[in-house]
């Protein structure tokens, strides 16, 4: 125990952050710490729990931070891997510059698309046209992103998992990693992309929520 | 409800078949298989019924015996009879006389045990109120626990804000005669134990409690405990029939 540099236990992150067993178990129960993030190892006195270090204490600031304006479920809906039934309609992406036409055209290859599209669908194209704009993927790695992305999304959301792209010798492959941990590839090979799912919706349903027209 | 006039309501009284959708009132007196998803305002169940999709009701009394295969979103839930899902439950309130079974999480925002419950997963109830058994796979957590174990009672872990287990008790010692009786052919009141792995909380009392490790802010460690260590942040008391076998001030 205490190894690990990456791990926190319970008993310190207590201490560190100054809540309270009763806040930590209520804020697991409302989902806003991934059940994944928990993890059980023993030790001397039987089990503990460990945590994710960087992770836990940024998602305990961050809770400490807003619960102050938002009720707890609220909280919850914004940090929610999958808001339910939120529909979010191809204008209104097009006209506030979310997602382009170019990647519009991926997505309805990849995947059937409806108008209003889904939530799901709409993060993945915003996703996509981020790395795009960003000159990080070309347009054929796009499309390999959004099937990918389409294909997992039920691992990604349970499990509240990352997604990575990387890129060896000009050859991009995409990887879905449920659950937190790292990623070690091999010395040739660059991550071009890894982000957690869970703070993807955030930022997504920050943008969505943010100035609407 | 805008959609009232298109839901209608059903009475089953022998064996009937129904496919889901939308109801106002289900009444089954009889047998009663539902095919679908269905959605109700009152599930009134005091026969025979299983559904076989998902379920969702505004108020759900089981009186006889009811099977959910799906997911179930029972809102006021009253069990008397027996109450199986097998693809996790979710309730605002639930009142157990009977018996529940869960196969996967429990999630309500108040439970009131007096007969039995047997959950595989975790049980997550801001406030849970026992005056019967339970066995819980995973963790039961929640704001408010009180539990006063009458029959078995068994979680992997128990955590929250505050946790009070008390042993039961009979009135002023006019049931002195009536225990003493009960205690010597193995029905007491001291039969009733919790049985726990851990125990994490902010305020706890325990009376009654097998747990290899307790931690909490303010531990309070009553009579018929067996405990393997304690760790407490400055503020802790223990019963002199307690057994404990480490205490640590963290």
């Amino acid at each position: 125990m205490g190894d690990d540099p990456n791990l926190i236990s319970k008993k310190e992150l207590l201490d560190q952050t100054g809540i309270s067993y009763g806040q930590l178990y209520r804020w697991k129960r409302k989902g806003l710490i991934p059940e994944a993030w928990f993890q059980k190892k023993s030790a001397f006195t039987g089990q503990e729990t460990f945590f994710p270090r960087t992770e836990t204490l940024a998602r305990v600031e961050k809770i400490k931070g807003m619960k102050d304006d938002l009720a707890l479920d609220d909280l919850a809906d914004l940090l929610a891997p999958a808001p339910v039934g939120l529909q979010v309609g191809i204008d209104e992406l097009q006209s506030r510059n979310i997602v382009s036409k170019e990647t519009l055209g991926l997505l309805f290859e990849t995947q059937p698309l409806t108008d209003p599209l889904s939530f799901q669908a709409a993060l993945h194209g915003w996703f996509v046209e981020g790395l795009l704009r960003n000159g990080e993927i070309g347009l054929e790695e796009g499309r390999l992103i959004l099937s990918t992305l389409a294909a997992h999304h039920g691992a990604l959301q349970d499990q509240r998992g990352q997604f990575l792209f990387l890129r060896k010798r000009g050859v991009g492959f995409c990887l879905v990693l449920s659950g937190t941990g790292t990623v070690l590839p091999d010395p040739e090979a660059r991550i071009v992309a890894q982000r957690d799912f869970l703070t993807l919706v955030g930022e997504f349903r920050v943008i969505l929520s943010g100035d609407k027209p | 409800m805008i959609h009232a006039t298109t839901e209608q309501d059903a009475n089953v009284m022998g064996g009937s078949n129904l496919p889901g959708g939308r109801y106002r009132r289900i009444n089954v007196m009889g047998d009663l298989r539902m095919e679908g998803d269905v959605r109700c305002l009152v599930m009134n169940c005091m026969g025979d019924a299983t559904v076989v999709g998902s379920f969702q009701g505004r108020k759900t009394n089981v009186m006889g015996d009811m099977e959910f295969r799906g997911p179930v979103d029972a809102g006021t839930l009253n069990v008397m009879g027996e109450a199986k899902c097998l693809a996790g439950l979710r309730a605002r309130v639930a009142n157990c006389m009977g018996e529940i079974e869960v196969v996967g999480t429990l999630n309500a925002d108040r439970l009131n045990l007096f007969g039995e419950l047997r959950v595989t997963g975790d049980c997550n109830v801001d406030r849970f109120e026992s005056r019967g058994g339970f066995r819980i796979d995973g963790l039961l957590s929640g704001d408010q626990l009180r539990i006063v174990p009458w029959h078995e009672c068994r979680a992997a872990e128990v955590g929250g804000s505050r946790i009070e287990v008390r042993r039961r008790r009979g009135f002023l010692g006019l049931l002195l005669v009536w225990d003493t009786l009960m205690s010597a052919i193995g029905l007491g009141r001291n039969r009733g134990r919790l049985e726990v792995e851990s125990v994490e909380g902010d305020d706890v009392f325990l009376e009654n409690t097998t747990a290899q490790v307790v931690r909490g802010k303010r531990v309070r460690i009553g009579t018929g405990c067996r405990i393997g260590r304690v760790e407490h942040g400055g503020d802790f008391a223990c019963h002199p029939n307690a057994e404990i076998g480490e205490v640590a001030s963290i």
